[in-house]
């Protein structure tokens, strides 16, 4: 008998010598495990402010509330309120109460003031979960920059993903023991590791300047029964962006934002903004002067297909300053034969066409440019069709960027939209300028300037002229390729006009781009616009007038502005 | 054989008898009254010093039990101040999105269209200097001009009490006109 006691008690305490000594961190970890609970804290997402510190994108602390419908039984008390709270409908409400499913969710990210509702009524079975919800102030009005936050709080498309690392913050954590209800205790939270708010952007954008370039560019789309478009103002001396709009026609006829930046993400053919390239190319090389004159017929084959100008005339003398002012065809194949194929090739992509901005957006285009050193891109009409823009697909950004570099005499600058980060303790960072290089020697830029000016004075695109002030720019007008085969859609037409003021001493560059206009030419659907636009944007930002095109004073036509 | 080994210990720990003439006389010891073995002033104090000591203990514990009352308090403060502190950041969080929201340009012209009735124009006048200034064609000619014209104020002299001329633009004769209709 004693010897089964000595037994039995020494069985006790080597199961005790067990429990206490060789198993007790597994043991302790194991009842931690079941009274203390770890919890994410999630971290607040950096804000986005405008060029003026007007807040464009914020993050706000939130619930959801969610329901145990198990607790709730067979009773019907409190949700007709909980319904108008809510803004369910009582048998929908009742339906996710069905769910037995232990969790259900019934509304996200509702207001403190609608928490307090809930709360109020006291429902047993009724949760809140934090939350945290990206709001726009502005409404949709840079939804295709901004882009969209899901759920987890992780940027999925736009600024949103492409800033996501600075923005997003890093989560906390803490430790809380819970109760029988499995409900953390208040006030008892242990290891409390503080999340860290993401940092806040500054961008380039001008909240007012955004607003009335998307009315303008609005109302133009209705007036001319285009299916969308783009407008881009960009700050010549710092390339920032100052106003990106993309705007479609919706399924019920309405203008409304596009899911997506197409000023970036989407190619088209130019048309005859392309001949910048020639014609700085063949300055740049010295073939030619503003005032070189070339014989113009109206239309000429080349590799077997035709290319005329747009409007009937009988051969004529034409100099080059003539030939970019009124857009003829076939004066700039005749200026790109005498560059030919390989400085072509190369001053398309020393324009930046072909490759990505640096504005580094996600899905951006490097767009499709020929080559003559590649067989499946070139072809014996290519020297018809590339130079006058109807045998490359590019960005509205590429073209805006290569204008923007004329206007700044010849140097590149990469455009960008974040100018300035603050950081969670509120230091701000001012991003530098990215001067890229230089594309175009001063000389030539100071030919093709005087060039671009006649463009709007007694060129193709007077409708672009600002009272008060010059403007350089270029129409583009080109047909829209078929989406089902080979050829064009039969009446579908782009139209752009992009340009800067003062043509002296350029303070902004600003490119329009319509599609499907029923006022196909550029200087006509396009050039307006951007006169509207300008004259607003140059007065916003305190440009002075420099005279000459308007004279004293002028109108204008489009959006009231 | 366990018995033997026992009367061996047995006889090893019997004693040897006492010798009843020691070798050496041992002083003559007397049993000395305690009260006498220290001075009475000698144990008030000692009473003193162990009634000091179990008062500080005493009151070492009371002060550390108020100090963890007070550290207890103080936390408590803390947790409300934060749990304030949090609430209103993220109330003044909402704030700022509310006033963002107040001043959305589309908003207050929408206000301003449907309640106050503003009506926006067709077109706008910009008013705009007189002299339409320089293209860039002329500028260079211009400014060769100008510093032609400079040099020569340069070399003469300014009259003294002389009135300047007045430069710059004048709105007076500004004139509204109205951009001819394009063409492509």
């Amino acid at each position: 008998m004693v010897v089964i006691a000595a037994v039995a008690l020494s069985g006790l305490a080597a199961r005790l010598v067990q429990i206490q000594g060789v198993d007790a961190v597994h043991y302790a970890a194991y009842g931690a495990q079941e009274v203390y609970q770890s919890v994410s804290l999630p971290a607040l997402r950096g804000a986005i402010y405008d060029r003026n510190g007007n807040l464009i994108a914020a993050s706000s602390q939130r619930v959801d509330v969610v329901a145990d419908d198990y607790l709730v039984g067979g009773s019907k008390a409190g949700l007709g309120r909980l319904c108008s709270i809510l803004g369910l409908s009582a048998p929908a409400l009742w339906a996710k109460l069905s769910e037995h499913s232990g969790y259900v969710p019934l509304a996200y990210q509702v207001s403190r003031t609608t928490e307090q509702k809930v709360a109020s009524l006291d429902l047993p079975y009724l949760t809140f979960a934090p939350d945290l919800a990206r709001t726009d102030p502005d409404g949709d009005l840079f939804s295709p920059l901004l882009g969209i936050v899901g759920f987890a709080g992780q940027g999925l498309s736009g600024l949103e993903y492409l800033e996501n690392s600075l923005l997003a913050g890093t989560p906390g954590s803490e430790v809380v023991p819970t109760g029988l209800n499995g409900e953390g205790l208040p006030g008892t939270a242990t290891d409390v590791v503080a999340a860290r708010q993401g940092t806040s952007l500054v961008l380039t954008l001008d909240e007012p300047l955004q607003f009335e370039v998307t009315r303008a560019l609005s109302q133009q789309i209705k007036a001319t029964h285009a299916t969308g478009g783009v407008a881009i103002v960009e700050d010549r001396r710092t390339g920032g962006i100052l106003a990106m709009v993309d705007l479609v026609v919706g399924p019920d006829g309405e203008v409304v934002p596009s899911s997506q930046n197409l000023a970036v993400t989407s190619v088209y053919q130019p048309g005859s903004v392309m001949k910048l390239v020639t014609i700085s190319g063949a300055l740049q090389e010295g073939l030619i002067n503003p005032s070189s004159v070339f014989t113009v017929p109206y239309e000429i084959s080349l590799g077997g297909w035709p290319f005329s100008d747009a409007d009937f005339h009988p051969t004529e003398q034409l100099s080059a300053t003539q030939i970019l002012a009124q857009s003829s065809n076939i004066g700039t194949i005749e200026i790109a034969h005498l560059l030919g194929p390989d400085r072509l090739s190369y001053f398309l992509r020393d324009l930046g066409f072909g490759q990505p901005t640096g504005l580094e957006w996600p899905g951006e285009t490097d767009g499709l440019v020929p080559s003559p050193n590649d067989a499946a891109t070139w072809s014996p009409s290519s020297m018809g069709t590339v130079p006058i823009g109807t045998g490359e697909a590019v960005t509205p950004l590429q073209i805006l960027d290569a204008y923007n570099m004329v206007a700044n005499d010849g140097e590149f600058i990469a455009p960008r939209l974040v100018e300035a980060t603050i950081s969670a303790k509120g230091v701000e960072h001012v991003l530098p300028v990215q001067h890229e290089r230089r594309a175009l020697s001063t000389a030539t830029v100071s030919e093709l300037l005087p060039m671009l000016e006649k463009v709007t004075e007694d060129g193709t695109a007077l409708a672009a002229r600002i009272p008060g002030y010059t403007v350089a720019g270029k129409t583009g007008t080109a047909q829209i390729p078929s989406t089902t085969g080979p050829g064009y859609q039969p009446g579908a037409w782009s139209a752009t006009f992009v340009g800067f003021a003062p043509a002296q001493n350029p303070a902004l560059t600003t490119l329009i781009m319509l599609s499907h206009p029923d006022l196909i030419y550029g200087g006509l659907a396009s050039a307006p616009v951007f006169s509207a636009i300008m004259r607003y944007a140059l007065r916003h930002f305190d440009t002075a007038p420099t005279g000459a095109q308007g004279l004293s004073s002028g109108s204008s036509g489009v959006g009231g502005l | 054989m366990a018995t033997p080994a026992r009367a061996v210990s047995t006889a090893a720990r019997a004693l040897p008898a006492r010798d009843p003439s020691p070798k050496r006389a041992r002083p003559e010891l007397d049993v000395v009254d305690r009260r006498r073995t220290t001075s009475r002033p000698h144990r008030r104090q000692a009473n003193i010093l162990r009634g000091l000591g179990v008062l500080f203990i005493v009151g070492a514990l009371a002060v550390t039990a108020a100090a963890h009352a007070f550290v207890a308090s103080d936390q408590q403060r803390i947790d409300t101040l934060q749990s304030k502190l949090t609430q209103t950041l993220a109330e003044q969080q909402d704030l700022q999105l509310a006033r963002a929201e107040l001043e959305s340009p589309a908003r207050v012209l929408a206000i301003a269209e449907r309640e106050l009735g503003m009506i926006s124009p067709q077109s706008v006048s910009y008013l705009a200097p007189v002299d339409p200034g320089p293209s860039v064609s002329q500028a260079g000619a211009a400014a060769a001009r100008a510093a032609l014209s400079a040099a020569e104020t340069a070399r003469k002299p300014v009259p003294a009490g002389g009135d300047r001329t007045r430069t710059g633009t004048s709105l007076a004769g500004a004139r509204s006109l109205t951009i001819p209709p394009p063409v492509r």
